[in-house]
């Protein structure tokens, strides 16, 4: 009863009481104006902390070039081309080595998985191989295959193949055995069960994997390129560093900053297209 | 006739001389064509176990089971399974599930089509077809569970726990339902439950399972008029088998308790 009166007795405070905005509840959604308004907080920051730092004065411009300076030597090396050129060559390093990596790492991180014996084999390796600093390879990687662009696809490629594959099994060892066992009642083969179940039931970790990796592989980028380069955003980095342009410096880290958010972006999309049935809010 | 038989079918996990678990001893089972068989014990008994050795998933470790006649070797699209966890294939949608069997074995599409529909149908599915796992309920997963299990037309369908993670309004909806699908469909129905009112509601016959090891303790027919409703939950037959069930179960349930090894 008195529920009753009370509700007949305040509806328009029923009415109008809004739901409680927490900012710092844990694991709770806040507004999205809310969200934006932070994050454009953090951005102008950064830039306005830039911006004073270096129109201030308060910090040497052989240290740290002023926005418009980057900009203007951005606009340049755009319009005389050699900023493609640099990126061209990078993206094609950071490409073809993630590719070998992954075209290996997938099917062989599917089985180390799954398989009981194609773990037993290949763990000895990766286990021991995952710890390895890529720059600590560096010198036997020239001495076997010399200084050419083989090399730089190489230190990506073992840079992002042994942390896949570890990942990757850790998927497929993640894959329910019941899902499997499904599919033996509802009359598969093992082949099929391989096929239809345990391959598709990994592919959005699989997916998260490569993002993830193709992040890592980015940051191998000047590593690669450290050695007898001709061309690349690491070896425009490291040839601008000899005369202290720190202007071309700060163009290439901007540089593979952006590139390596828009590959992250593009496998997202990706994984967002090819697996419907697994999207990301 | 006899559908499902099971002689002596023993399961030890580990070595038997050394310290071995005995989960199942000298299981003897007789399932008629067309029975609704629940079995029912305390968590830990081996029923799942024994589920398990019907389905062919695992293979027993003394003893024998056969499927009209012909010993069970391997896991066989005539006989169905339904788990307690979901199982539905998440890339599929509730249509690629429930066709999953059908077109593993060659279906053709218009076929297909119809067995989908049939099933879809009865399970109370419809305008669900196009849609994906993630996007329906537990109670919903499971009746495409089961759905999918019957569309591959198996011999015995073989069950689970499949209602144990369903919230208790959706499982008595979901009990109900079963009866419904299997008084349609006609299947031979193996189900396994630790839930004494589940156990008798649904089944023709209840076996009552002992724990460690697992045996057979006693068979109790139940026969109340079908179609059953919930009205029946209170009817004096189903509390008279209810006591006895309960007696029975109360009694491992503390001996499993007692003898129970040190968790680890």
């Amino acid at each position: 009863m008195s529920s009753v009166s009370n509700a007949a007795g305040a509806p328009e405070a029923a009415a109008t009481r809004r739901p409680r905005t927490d900012l710092l509840a844990p694991k709770q959604e806040i507004p999205r104006p809310a969200y934006l308004t932070a994050s454009a907080i953090t951005a102008t920051t950064v830039i306005g902390l830039w911006c004073l730092l270096s129109y201030g004065d308060l910090v040497r411009s052989d240290f740290l070039p002023a926005p418009d300076v980057v900009a203007a030597t951005g606009a340049r090396m755009i319009a005389d081309g050699s900023l493609l050129g640099h990126m061209a060559t990078s993206v094609g390093v950071i490409f073809s080595g993630f590719f070998l990596a992954s075209i290996l790492a997938i099917p062989l991180g599917i089985m180390m998985g799954s398989f009981r014996l194609v773990e037993a084999v290949v763990e000895p390796i990766t286990n021991f191989m995952r710890y390895l600093p890529v720059t600590a390879l560096i010198p036997l990687l020239i001495l076997w295959i010399g200084i050419g662009i083989e090399q730089k696809i190489a230190v990506i490629f073992l840079g992002t193949f042994f942390q896949q594959i570890i990942l990757i099994s850790d998927v497929s060892r993640r894959v329910p055995k019941d899902l499997i066992d499904s599919a033996y009642t509802l009359g598969a083969t093992r082949k099929q069960a391989v096929l239809r179940v345990l391959l598709p039931a990994t592919y959005p970790g699989v997916m998260d994997t490569l993002r993830v990796t193709m992040g890592w592989a980015w940051t191998y980028l000047v590593v690669a390129e450290l050695v007898a380069a001709q061309s690349g955003l690491g070896y425009m980095i490291l040839q601008a560093m000899r005369g202290l342009f720190t202007d071309v410096i700060f163009l290439g880290i901007l540089t593979i900053g952006l590139l390596g958010l828009a590959s992250d972006q593009a496998l997202k999309a990706l994984r967002n297209r090819l697996l419907p049935w697994a999207r990301e809010r | 006739m006899a559908k499902l038989l099971a002689e002596s079918v023993s399961m030890v996990f580990g070595d038997p001389d050394a310290g071995g678990i005995t989960a199942l001893e000298r299981i003897s089972m007789t399932v008629p064509d067309g029975e609704f068989r629940v079995i029912v014990g305390p968590s830990g008994c081996g029923k799942s176990t024994f589920l398990r050795l019907v389905a062919g998933l695992d293979w027993p470790s003394a003893g024998r089971l056969a499927l009209d006649g012909a010993d069970i070797d391997g896991p066989s699209r005539e006989r169905g399974m339904v788990f307690q966890s979901y199982t539905l294939f998440p890339w599929l949608t509730v249509r690629g599930n429930i066709e999953f069997g059908p077109k593993l074995k060659g279906t053709p599409a218009a076929e297909r089509r119809g067995i989908v529909e049939r099933y879809v149908h009865l399970t109370g599915l419809r305008g669900f077809e196009e849609a994906y796992p993630r996007q329906l309920s537990g109670g919903m997963m499971q009746r495409v569970a089961i759905a999918r299990a019957l569309a591959n037309d198996p011999e015995i369908l073989l069950m689970d726990e499949p209602f144990g993670a369903l919230d208790s309004q959706t499982r008595a909806l979901m009990q109900e339902l079963l009866l419904e699908v299997w008084g349609e469909a006609g299947k031979t129905v193996l189900f396994i439950t630790h839930d004494i009112d589940e156990a008798i509601f649904l089944g023709d016959r209840v076996s009552v399972m002992s724990a460690r090891p697992g045996r057979i303790k006693e068979e109790i027919e139940v026969n109340l008029p079908r179609p059953r409703s919930p009205d029946v939950l209170t009817a004096p037959e189903f509390i008279d088998i209810k006591r006895r069930i309960t007696a029975l179960i109360r009694e491992e349930a503390r001996r499993a308790i007692e003898t129970a090894p040190p968790a680890g």
